[in-house]
């Protein structure tokens, strides 16, 4: 376990590696000049010069890469062009906010997922099935964005559409106002909070749900044609104990790494959904920095994601592991 | 010789036997695709109206004169949409065609060759495959610029590693296969034993993976248009289409959902064929 840990943690380097030298090249090939960026278009050129010296962009390109990476492994993305602050201090604040509602969305998801491989496995119209996932899963992010809004905000009022909670300026601890508001003994937050997760979590879950369904059941299909369910319910095992112990834990594998592939084709839709809904996260953060050109911000958004991507895909492959001890580590 | 006196009889065969084997869904799913292949090639060469400029009254709703209405500056959306559909579907077969060529043509060679080769590819499509693909295509769209070549690029980029790992897989398939191994006895060696001997082999599997890709471009696309780093603004993206009207939804709802609609309906059009393809594919 130990000594495969150490070694995923050396892939995670080698990633983030790749990864830190990809945005690097894309910083240093964009046609704009961050010095004049940054000191804006007005200022003399004494002090985009200045500027220059400062951020060390007057160096050789490798020193500058050298210097890009110390940055890097103290945790510093950057300065914002647009809000003139540090990018870390921007992804702590808005961090939270899109981590709630990933969770949100993959459990959604997930739960979908199982309604609608069950729904496969038992109905006898399955081509309807079919069809209608067909269909689900060709839907653009923001036609469901726009249609949930429309019937669930706009006409029913069920549920809100737009921000994290009715109140205004509200800080947690945490930033997850979910847990926020438990831990300050305030239910009803937690319950606004969830609330307004309600829409944007639904709409990024339908990808998530349909494309994970469908390894589901496919693969369920497969276990409990086996020749052990018949033997264990054979030896007279009782129908829930025969699927969890012995048909999902087999056919859990697939699934699991069809749900973390999912977690990366989600930062996409993340970005539409926030927009669409108002969401302060990082994606907001990023398709407002896209607006204003504010490339430092698209870069750093893009390897916060990157890395939470690989510690996702990291844990996919423990969980693997446990339900399925073949699959050595 | 008696066997030649009477020309055999051959059973009654036909060129289109293979559709047969595709459920009438998915010949709706080819047809599809084959119309909207029309109208992103021939529809702007007919379209109602100037899709660029002020034809009548802003915020018309759909209807005769319009038949999807006009928009907040009183162009026609339909000649808009028709323009559009051209500007998604043609660039999304585009960037399936390189990838599929770059790809292809990687992997016949590593699974042919093998050894270092083959390794560092693998290594290659492994990287490829734990990157958050789409969000750097964004980053990479936004550091060159937005417009649709850099789009084009950039998905280009992270999509043909995929074609490429199935490509090789396929390859050392059927690389031990009899043909393969008397064409290599006989001789036949270097770019001839990959394209005669090697790569139609690995057509099939490639063919319906890309098929089955084209609703994912498309969506994919549509996810970059929407966040306006597509085309820049006069120009009809459906995805950018949606994203400037979307705030507006309730006062004129046609203005963003019939350009969500019709990237839906391409997407279910390709993947219903996708899986024609697959159906059609799997007999022969």
């Amino acid at each position: 376990m130990l000594t495969y840990l150490l070694k995923r943690l050396g892939g995670l380097v080698v990633v983030l590696l790749v990864m830190s030298f990809i945005v690097f090249c894309l910083q240093a090939i964009i046609p704009a000049d961050p010095a004049r960026a940054l000191a804006g278009p007005s200022a003399p050129i004494e002090t985009v010069e200045r500027l220059r010296t400062e951020l060390g962009l007057d160096q050789p390109i490798l020193v500058q890469y050298g210097q890009f990476m110390s940055r890097l492994l103290r945790g510093d993305l950057g300065t914002s062009i647009r809000t003139r602050q540090p990018i870390a201090a921007d992804v702590l604040r808005f961090g939270p906010a899109s981590l709630e509602l990933i969770i949100a969305a993959m459990l959604i998801g997930t739960a979908l997922a199982f309604v609608l491989a069950f729904a496969q496995a038992t109905m006898r119209r399955t081509g309807a099935i079919r069809l209608g996932m067909l269909a689900a899963g060709s839907v653009p992010i923001f036609l469901t964005a726009i249609l949930l809004a429309y019937f669930l905000w706009f006409q029913l009022d069920l549920f809100p559409g737009s921000g994290r909670l009715d109140i205004r300026r509200f800080t947690g601890p945490t930033g997850f106002f979910v847990l926020d508001g438990l831990l300050l003994g305030k239910p009803e937050i937690s319950l606004n909070a969830l609330w307004h997760l309600a829409l944007p979590a639904l709409t990024l879950s339908v990808p998530i749900a349909i494309s994970v369904g469908r390894s589901l059941s496919s693969a369920l299909v497969d276990v409990m044609r086996q020749p052990y369910i018949r033997t264990a319910r054979g030896k007279g095992l009782g129908g829930g104990r025969i699927f969890f112990r012995h048909g999902l834990r087999n056919a859990a594998s697939a699934p699991l790494a069809m749900l973390g592939l999912q977690v990366g084709l989600m930062f996409g839709n993340l970005l539409i959904v926030e927009r669409i809904f108002a969401w302060p996260g990082l994606g907001l953060y990023a398709v407002q920095s896209f607006a204003s050109s504010d490339l430092p911000v698209v870069l750093g958004v893009a390897m916060v994601f990157g890395a939470f991507y690989i510690l996702i895909t990291m844990l996919v492959e423990i969980l693997q592991s446990v339900a399925d001890p073949r699959i050595g580590l | 010789m008696a066997l030649a006196s009477k020309p055999a009889t051959l059973p009654r065969t036909s060129n289109f036997g293979w559709l047969r084997r595709v459920a009438w869904l998915e010949r709706i799913g080819l047809l599809g695709v084959l119309l909207i292949t029309l109208i992103a090639v021939f529809g702007p060469l007919a379209l109602p109206f100037d899709p660029m400029l002020r034809v009548a009254e802003a915020y018309q709703p759909p209807g005769i004169a319009h038949w999807f209405g006009t928009d907040e500056i009183g162009r026609d959306l339909f000649s808009r949409v028709v323009l559009g559909v051209r500007y998604t579907w043609l660039p999304g077969l585009a960037i399936i065609a390189i990838a599929l060529v770059i790809g292809t043509t990687v992997g016949v060679f590593a699974g042919m060759v093998g050894g270092w080769v083959d390794a560092l590819l693998q290594r290659v499509v492994e990287l490829f495959l734990v990157l958050p693909s789409t969000l750097i295509a964004l980053a990479v769209v936004a550091a060159l610029g937005p417009g649709l070549l850099n789009t084009m690029i950039a998905i280009t980029i992270f999509w043909w590693p995929w074609y490429a790992r199935m490509a090789r897989d396929e390859v050392r398939r059927i690389r031990s296969r009899p043909h393969v191994e008397a064409a290599r006895i006989a001789g036949v060696k270097g770019p001839r034993l990959m394209f005669r001997y090697l790569l139609p082999g690995a057509v099939p599997a490639l063919l319906v993976a890309a098929t089955l890709d084209v609703a994912n471009i498309i969506l994919t696309l549509s996810v970059i248009s929407f966040l306006g780093l597509g085309l820049p603004a006069p120009a009809p993206e459906l995805g950018a289409m949606t994203s400037r009207s979307v705030d507006s939804l309730t006062a004129y709802w046609w203005l963003p959902i019939i350009p969500a609609l019709m990237i839906f309906a391409m997407s279910v059009l390709a993947n219903l064929a996708g899986d024609g393809i697959r159906s059609a594919l799997r007999g022969a």
